[in-house]
């Protein structure tokens, strides 16, 4: 456990290299000879990284080290569980944008996202959340003539 | 005849406006600590992407030298440098502001900036053009080296490891096989989705890399460090200012470090902040007295200034020649160049020929247009800095959604770039640098074709690679640039273990006495 906590991101990588070498089965020679020599160098330049790492720890054996080398592992219960929900926040967004409209998701997406972060200190920059989303709107609508979803009743 | 048509390009209102608009952008995401030039230019590039190029790229020229020297406002107003590229100008940009001669301070750094930046875009606009007719001697062979050496090369700067940095350019390779095979047109690692036939999609994946981590970062910071404001007051700034005669007698000094930072950032990978350094370390070498520096004297914010933003045309040589982006913001304009379908190399100074030479024109430009700004808007763009992060995480993720979906009005973008953004989170939190990655994906398949074409005339023989002149150079390079970093690596390394060494010492002193 310990040390899949270590290597979590090599395991990953690795992982990654593993997967696109096998589903490049089904591929031509000629398509899948660069993907394949990519998946292979990944791989060991992630066994390089994991001996490097290993001989450095060994090396000085000092908390020091070991902590710079896992700058990731740092992160407590509570920030994970916030960071998750923030995500979460993130694809309710890209979920609703279709079903109400780009400025009215905005408007929910921004203020929640201040509540969540700011708590009440978001009460004092509510007009934000209103004026992002509708200028953002007439500047890819009107100016840069792109599409954005517009609220059902008005399309 | 083309330089001049870019110059003119100028006039024409809309391009002035976008190029305007650029710097104010640039500025602000400078002065924004955890923003900077990369961010803002990502940020920026899904609204230019229904302008024409003429109008478009000095926007991005725009974005690159206002954001360097927006760093700088943080640096001299509250010690904190915006970017990394400012570092060097805290030494003596603050305690000017703490002596009360914090607007002398700003003016010396958006004057230094504006003239380190223009010498260096008439070096750019110099260089350029012959430099990228030697790619025209460039076969298969050599196009696949190139883009090994340039991931090399970002791999080499990459802070920490260079090991890791080569890990992310592997992964930002494989990553470019997404899509239809540039040779036969064999659908690879589409896994289903229509949305994948063309590669992955430039803009989510800049978004992605760049800014949605940094989204991240700044929640991350709230939750572990608490509501935290940067406050700067310029309502009450000093009345000290500059005069024509005080830039007289820094010009040796701004000489000098606009040709250190031009230098600088024509070799591919060292960067502005360390040519705001090198250029500050000169100016303690060459000033008369060199214990004033340090305490509050202009020569030091003109010497970390006139480099760092000498660095940006000066990284440009390199990109637009031979397609090797000396930075991950150079990566970025990289990126932003592919979406208006512009290939670096000796086509963008003749098929490209007039948006190619209004952003090299606009990059001279944009300093004056800078300097305009920061002489009299800085105590303004200074307030702007206050903006709160609980506001600027989740409008910073409208922006990126926005952007990501308005280009091809693809729901799937929108969760490819949240997926994107989620990895590249969590590979920054463990020193994986974006950049290499981005790199990867851009030049995956120039170097796959490439590579296969080589190996389709050599009749599958790996040594083909090793029969040119030009590409044993480029192998040789590419070597050299792997010591170079493993060399920066160890150096970094010792610097570290010094200082934990130094702490250390310091934690035991203070139990000592309190003992």
């Amino acid at each position: 456990m310990d040390f899949v906590k270590k290597y979590i991101v090599q395991v990953g990588l690795i992982g990654i290299s593993v997967l696109v070498y096998m589903s490049s089965e089904e591929l031509s020679d000629s398509a899948r000879a660069f993907p394949r020599t990519m998946a292979v160098s990944l791989l060991v330049l992630v066994v390089l990284l994991m001996i490097s790492n290993y001989m450095k720890q060994k090396k000085n054996t000092g908390e020091n080290s070991a902590k710079s080398d896992n700058p990731g592992s740092s992160l407590n219960v509570k920030t994970m569980t916030i960071l998750v929900g923030f995500i979460i926040f993130n694809v309710l967004f890209v979920w609703l944008l279709p079903v109400i409209g780009f400025e009215i998701a905005g408007f929910l997406f921004i203020l929640g996202g201040m509540i969540m972060l700011g708590g009440s200190e978001a009460k004092r920059f509510w007009w934000v959340a209103l004026v992002l989303p509708v200028v953002l709107g007439v500047v890819f609508r009107t100016l840069l003539d792109l599409r954005l979803p517009l609220f059902p009743f008005l399309s | 005849m083309e330089i001049v048509t870019g110059f003119l390009n100028l006039l024409s209102p809309a391009v002035f406006l976008s190029m305007s608009t650029g710097v104010a952008w640039g500025i602000i995401c400078g002065a924004l600590p955890g923003l900077g030039a990369t961010i803002g230019i990502a940020l920026l590039i899904p609204f230019t992407f229904t302008m024409s190029p003429v109008v478009a790229l000095p926007m991005l020229a725009g974005v690159y030298a206002g954001a360097i020297y927006g760093g700088g406002i943080t640096a001299i107003l509250l010690g904190v440098p915006g970017t990394s590229a400012d570092a060097a100008t805290v030494f003596d940009g603050h305690p000017m502001a703490q002596k009360g001669m914090a607007r002398k301070a700003l003016r010396t750094s958006v004057s230094s900036s504006a003239i380190g930046g223009m010498f260096a875009a008439v070096v750019l606009l110099l260089l350029a053009p012959p430099l990228a007719r030697l790619s025209l001697a460039f076969g298969p062979h050599e196009y696949f080296l190139i883009a090994i050496f340039g991931l090399t090369v970002i791999a080499a700067v990459s802070p920490g490891s260079i090991l890791k940095g080569l890990i992310a350019g592997a992964l930002g390779l494989m990553l470019g096989t997404v899509g239809l095979d540039p040779i036969m047109g064999e659908m690879r690692f589409g896994f289903g989705y229509v949305e994948l036939f063309d590669g992955l999609p430039l803009i989510p994946l800049l978004l992605g890399l760049f800014a949605f981590p940094q989204c991240l970062k700044f929640t991350e910071d709230l939750v572990t460090k608490g509501l935290s404001q940067i406050n700067i007051n310029t309502d009450n700034i000093d009345t000290s200012t500059l005069t024509l005669s005080d830039i007289w007698g820094m010009r040796r000094t701004l000489t000098r470090s606009a040709v250190i930072g031009t230098i600088i950032g024509i070799i591919p990978g060292a960067g502005a902040a360390i040519a705001g350094f090198v250029s500050y370390a000169a100016e303690k070498r060459a000033a008369k007295d060199p214990t004033k520096l340090g305490t509050g004297v202009p020569e030091g914010v003109a010497a970390s200034e006139a480099a760092n933003n000498g660095v940006c045309s000066g990284s440009l040589v390199p990109l637009l020649t031979l397609s090797i982006p000396g930075s991950p913001t150079a990566a970025v304009i990289l990126g932003a160049l592919m979406i208006h379908g512009m290939v670096p190399g000796p086509e963008l100074f003749t098929k490209y020929a007039e948006p190619t030479y209004t952003f090299l024109a606009a990059g001279f430009f944009c300093n004056i247009v800078m300097l305009v700004m920061g002489w009299y808007g800085s105590n303004i763009f200074g307030k702007i800095a206050n903006i709160p992060t609980i506001i600027l995480a989740p409008s910073m993720l409208v922006i990126c959604f926005t952007g990501a979906y308005a280009v091809r009005q693809q729901f799937f973008d929108l969760g490819l770039m949240i997926l994107i953004g989620v990895v590249a989170w969590f590979l920054t939190r463990y020193g994986y640098p974006m950049a290499s990655v981005l790199l990867g994906v851009i030049l995956g398949p120039i170097s796959e074709s490439g590579f296969r074409r080589a190996m389709l005339i050599s009749d599958g023989d790996y040594t083909t690679f090793f029969t040119r002149p030009l590409s044993l150079v480029l192998i040789a390079l590419t070597f050299f640039s792997l010591y170079a970093g493993w060399k920066l690596t160890q150096r970094m390394e010792a610097f570290a273990a010094d200082s934990l060494s130094k702490a250390d010492e310091l934690v035991k002193k203070g139990k000592e006495a309190t003992a």
